[in-house]
């Protein structure tokens, strides 16, 4: 899988919707290519981000009194009529004031007389911004590395030195974050099934995602995809 | 000149004694890590892939548990196990299922496990691993009928 692929796959990935054969290809790209990885990130911080903003906004939204205030409205203002019950001879289009008028009475929902959808692409774009600004400041993340390639084992792939720093792209504070929480020194893996693992630096926590299989015969060592 | 030469000389003599009987006697500081005791919080978890409901008693798991492609997660077993170095610890898992964590070093600021899994009585998979005490792991084991087991393990100092 290229850069290309990847991309085009990525948010199939970051939902875990793809075969686990493409699923372990996506990984192992990941693995090896330290862009795509930052885009992985970026991705999920961003999905948790706009999850956790829109839950917020729809729980703090109170629609109890929605259809009491539409009445109300409509009973205080009677030019309002003609949006739902075109008078005689009026064949004026009244879309621009039905949207602002709806809009108004929106806004009034939430607070002063901004329009919602403005109001949600701000929030949209503040999400974004917010999302890549924590994505770019690699506080909690763990230094990129160099990819080691598929197939190595996992005893040769964790005393692998990085070279990462000498590179010139490695942040201070990845080079201040490059002790692993977990370092895998080495696995073997029943035949037939297939293993990838990957670091969640956020929690800590390395996954280890061992594929399933019809035919677990015997025990031999399968090629890795590690230190992710 | 020839006495300071002479001073330095056995200077140079004396460190070459006194440096490897130090190494020796107070060893590297990964050697001279002490033992200290940990606790292993092993937690295995059924998730499916129908819409149900999160257990709230996996709320700490969260953040592990979110981009996981499954929707549904359930609190299966949970055991907590003192381990020193050479300790074991096991739990029980679906599916004829068998973990055992075997503790090879427990220091204040890391352990190194050993992991084998068993389902329907063969091993699937099987680490060594070094652990910081502010990590964990999460293993995705195969499937069974009622789902997937995920295995959660962390661990703690000893109090």
């Amino acid at each position: 899988m290229n850069c290309n692929e990847f991309q085009a796959n990525l948010d199939r990935y970051v939902d875990g919707e793809l075969s686990t054969a493409d699923m372990r290809s996506a990984a192992d790209h990941a693995t090896a290519c330290t862009s795509c990885d930052s885009l992985v990130t970026s991705s999920q911080q961003l999905n948790a981000l706009l999850t956790t903003a829109v839950t917020d906004r729809v729980t703090a939204v109170d629609v109890s009194g929605l259809w009491k205030s539409i009445e109300a409205e409509l009973d205080r203002d009677p030019g309002l009529a003609p949006m739902f019950q075109p008078a005689a001879g009026n064949t004026g289009n009244n879309r621009p004031a039905i949207g602002r008028r709806f809009g108004d009475w929106l806004g009034t929902l939430v607070g002063d007389g901004a329009w919602i959808p403005a109001r949600a692409g701000a929030l949209a774009a503040a999400a974004a911004a917010v999302a890549l600004m924590v994505s770019f400041q690699g506080g909690d993340r763990e230094a990129p590395r160099v990819g080691p390639a598929p197939g190595a084992t996992a005893s040769a792939v964790s005393n692998l030195p990085s070279s990462a720093a000498s590179a010139g792209f490695m942040t201070a504070s990845a080079a201040r974050t490059r002790v692993r929480p977990v370092r895998i020194d080495s696995m073997e893996v029943a035949a037939g099934h297939n293993v990838t693992t990957w670091m969640r630096p956020k929690t800590k926590t390395r996954v280890i995602w061992v594929g399933d299989s019809n035919d677990a015969e015997g025990f031999g060592v399968n090629t890795l995809s590690l230190d992710r | 000149m020839r006495r300071i030469a002479h001073i330095t000389s056995a200077g140079l003599l004396g460190l070459c004694f006194v440096v490897p009987a130090m190494t020796f006697l107070f060893g590297t500081s990964e050697a001279g890590a002490e033992e200290e005791s940990s606790i292993l919080k092993i937690v295995a978890v059924l998730a499916t892939k129908e819409r149900g409901s999160f257990d709230p008693r996996l709320e700490a798991m969260r953040a592990d548990l979110r981009s996981l492609p499954f929707r549904s997660y359930a609190l299966l077993a949970m055991q907590t196990c003192a381990v020193s170095s050479g300790d074991q610890c096991g739990m029980n898992v679906p599916a004829n299922g068998f973990l055992q964590v075997t503790t090879t070093e427990s220091t204040a600021t890391h352990l190194k496990l050993r992991l084998i899994l068993n389902q329907a009585n063969r091993p699937v998979v099987n680490v060594d691993l070094k652990l910081n005490r502010n990590a964990g792991i999460l293993i995705k084991s195969n499937r069974c009928e009622a789902g997937t087991v995920l295995i959660s393990i962390k661990t703690s100092p000893a109090p």
